[in-house]
């Protein structure tokens, strides 16, 4: 067993860096899984503060799966006694296109229908996709994060797809 | 009409560039290949609510500030407390040592009377230093002594005479240290004294002397002891010690320099007042059948006639 005292997550200045690493990722996690904003802003913060409390039992190397299994739980809570209002508003990166309002205009209505569409999937395939699409996780890390096999998130990223097709086809 | 894939991890696997070269071209020969590019394009330019780790965090600690259990806060606190009380109780304790450091000399031909913290007394003969803390007196009576000195000590804790050559250690009794040129010699006057050197040890009762040096102790009785030494009134008396011991008593007495052509190990028994030089070195003279010469450095010669 290794003699030196690990980081202490007690102190302020190692809990910040902590903060640092996971406090968006982690926001995102909820925030994909529900589509509530600011629900995934509440939750982050409150799997923080419950990670404070228990510093003293907590080694660094834990805190993170400490984080995310604490926010997972009480996003389980919440939705047991809350219906969650799942409204993705995914802002649009600017993007260079041709100066053609048809085009535009027809970009835009996809988008607003793929917002809905992700909106609309089961949150199991929308947690994989959104993780591996935009937080660009691998399977690997999204199969760790949500304690499932690599097969399982490949199966949900493969039915999300779908999904999002028949959603945004109007199938 | 929809096709099926051939198994339910296949967009998973073309996603992560997993697929081979057969199955890739399977896909992209289907009717839906380009709908699934255009999920993957939109998706790709859709972004995430603006998120600020800073504004976050502040929010954070200010939940934090009001939750935060009052013991935390105090762990934290005082181990720094307590190390800065430790350092500052250790140092005021080395300060106490050192400023309860007490010495004592005598030059040639001084000598003097200490009290020491617990009324115990110390007379001090010519050309001796003894040593002892008052700040550490209360945890046990030591001194050290270098040259000759009475000690009467009250009753009480241990009491610890320290010398090159030995220890003396005491219970409320009066005796008498001599310890110079690598030897001991103790002779106590009342009560009991426990003498030490080199792993050896000797109880003397009142009227018995113990005479310490390379790594031996021999005890002996004294056949008349005074209630003190006779130095401590002025006399330097002498029972059967070399011509040489008495002479070095005299120049420190005296601060003189004595050069003596006789045999300086010849046994006397003898005195001389501390007080008058002239008288002391008529006195010798006699004793030793010799006589006396003061040359121009104030050496002083001395030669059997």
């Amino acid at each position: 067993m290794n003699n030196d005292t690990p980081k202490n997550i007690c102190r302020q200045d190692t809990f910040e860096l902590l903060f640092f690493e996971h406090s968006r990722r982690l926001h995102n996690f909820i925030y994909f899984k529900s589509g509530d904003e600011s629900l995934a802003e509440d939750i982050s913060q409150e799997a923080f503060l419950r990670l404070w409390a228990a510093c003293k039992n907590i080694p660094y190397d834990k805190a993170k799966s400490y984080l995310f299994t604490v926010a997972n739980n009480l996003f389980l809570d919440h939705v047991k006694h809350q219906k969650v209002v799942t409204r993705f508003r995914l802002q649009k990166t600017k993007e260079l296109s041709p100066d053609n309002p048809e085009y535009l205009l027809e970009e835009s209505e996809f988008k607003t229908q793929l917002e809905k569409a992700i909106s609309a999937l089961p949150e199991k395939q929308r947690t994989v996709f959104l993780l591996n699409r935009i937080e660009k996780m691998t399977y690997k890390e999204i199969a760790a994060l949500l304690e499932i096999s690599v097969k399982a998130v490949e199966k949900r990223m493969h039915k999300a797809l779908i999904e999002l097709r028949k959603l945004t086809k109007n199938i | 009409m929809k096709k099926g894939f051939s198994d339910d991890t296949f967009l998973a696997r073309w996603l992560a560039g997993k697929l081979k070269d057969e199955e890739q071209k399977i896909l992209e020969e289907r009717d839906d290949y380009t709908d699934y590019l255009q999920i993957l394009n939109g998706v790709k330019e859709l972004d995430l609510p603006s998120y600020s780790e800073e504004k976050s965090w502040k929010q954070l600690l200010a939940k934090k500030q009001i939750k935060e259990p009052k013991q935390i806060k105090k762990k934290k606190r005082w181990p720094i407390y307590w190390a800065a009380a430790s350092i500052i109780i250790i140092i005021g304790i080395g300060i106490a040592i050192l400023l309860g450091q007490q010495s004592y000399t005598t030059t040639t031909g001084q000598k003097l009377s200490i009290n020491l913290p617990d009324a115990s007394k110390v007379q001090l003969n010519v050309s001796s230093k003894v040593r002892y803390n008052s700040f550490l007196w209360h945890f046990g009576r030591k001194v050290s002594l270098k040259g000759e000195a009475f000690f009467e000590v009250k009753k009480g804790r241990s009491f610890k005479v320290i010398t090159p050559t030995g220890e003396v250690g005491v219970l409320g009794t009066t005796f008498n240290v001599w310890a110079r040129e690598q030897q001991l010699e103790v002779r106590c006057h009342s009560g009991k004294v426990k003498v030490s050197s080199a792993k050896k040890s000797e109880i003397l009762q009142a009227g018995e002397k113990a005479v310490a040096k390379a790594g031996s102790i021999d005890r002996s009785t004294i056949p008349s002891i005074a209630e003190q030494p006779s130095w401590t009134k002025g006399i330097s008396k002498f029972d059967l010690a070399p011509v040489k011991r008495i002479m070095e008593e005299m120049e420190r007495q005296f601060d003189v320099q004595i050069v003596y052509t006789g045999d300086s190990q010849k046994e006397l028994t003898f005195s001389f007042p501390n007080n008058d030089l002239d008288a002391a070195l008529r006195l010798l003279s006699g004793a030793l059948e010799a006589s006396y010469k003061i040359d121009n450095n104030n050496k002083i010669l001395i030669k059997p006639n």
